[in-house]
């Protein structure tokens, strides 16, 4: 590949593969670090490149980078550093996206009352609080929007508190 | 503590954005564990191969309004989609990427030493603090 396809493929992949880089490492400056460290690999091992999937050839480049890094800073936490291929290395980003952040949620939803709930819920659906106040019964729109105000105020001072 | 469920738009082309704005971004781990605290129990809603097609290519604008509330309301579904942007997403998906002010191209493409350029456009950028667009030409 001549520095020109180089040039071109960053063009068309490097923001999404920053995007991809921000899930893994989740601090700009290490991201900005990764990214770069990555396309530059890519580089310099050009001539190994098999000329077949270049995007897969950079994220597994990325992969390695990243665990490379993360087996310095935490060497006995990491199960395996030997991904084989990008079905693998999608699993390894869910496993970095789910946290415990969503059991914590999930407990200070219980603190919410009924129709907090059932408020929240209609909302995510797309009602509007017209709608909302004829489903659950409640005199107005007012109401209902009164009740998801409390609803969200709880949620992120329960979060914000770890009253889990 | 923000709350990023509570931002959900209502109408559907904000809707779309939103939901797009939300994958593409740093903060898609807290969206998404967000929604595995609301959603997880609830069935899976399921996307044919044609429609995630048209998202890799296109975003969600080509869905219709209760497909993409579907979409939000599943969590493994949410995440395969996310999973396939980031893998197979490519002009579309890398334009919306522009948002999270990525590190400028800096390098030449006709110079021969574009590993050197890459590397000095590091120490520019992370001596600046900044992520303004700007190519260097010529260098």
């Amino acid at each position: 590949m001549k520095s020109e396809e180089f040039s071109n493929q960053y063009d068309k992949l490097s923001n999404i593969h920053f995007a991809f880089v921000l899930k893994l490492v989740k601090n700009r400056e290490e991201a900005l670090d990764l990214h770069q460290e990555s396309w530059m690999k890519c580089w310099k091992n050009i001539s190994s490149f098999n000329g077949e999937n270049f995007r897969a050839w950079l994220y597994q480049i990325t992969k390695n980078i990243f665990f490379d890094n993360l087996k310095k800073k935490r060497p006995l936490i990491l199960p395996s550093e030997n991904f084989e291929s990008l079905a693998q290395l999608q699993s390894t980003l869910e496993l970095v996206l789910k946290t415990e952040l969503s059991n914590k949620l999930k407990n200070c939803l219980e603190t919410l009352t009924c129709s907090q709930k059932m408020v929240v819920n209609l909302r995510l659906d797309g009602m509007d609080f017209t709608e909302i106040a004829r489903e659950i019964h409640v005199e107005n729109e007012g109401v209902a929007y009164s009740l998801h105000f409390r609803a969200k105020k709880n949620l992120e001072l329960c979060m914000l508190g770890d009253k889990s | 503590m923000k709350l990023f469920i509570f931002d959900i738009p209502h109408n559907k082309d904000e809707l779309v954005l939103w939901l797009e704005d939300m994958i593409m971004s740093e903060n898609f781990e807290r969206f998404y564990n967000e929604i595995i605290a609301l959603y997880e129990q609830k069935v899976s809603f399921g996307i044919s191969d044609k429609k995630l097609s048209e998202i890799i290519v296109g975003g969600f604008a080509n869905l219709d309004e209760n497909t993409i509330r579907k979409i939000i309301r599943d969590p493994d579904l949410l995440l395969k989609i996310h999973n396939k942007i980031l893998f197979e997403g490519e002009q579309y998906w890398n334009s919306k990427a522009l948002r999270l002010q990525p590190p400028v191209k800096a390098f030449n493409i006709h110079s021969e030493d574009v590993e050197s350029a890459i590397a000095v456009h590091i120490a520019q950028v992370h001596r600046a603090g900044t992520f303004a667009v700007a190519k260097v030409a010529g260098a």
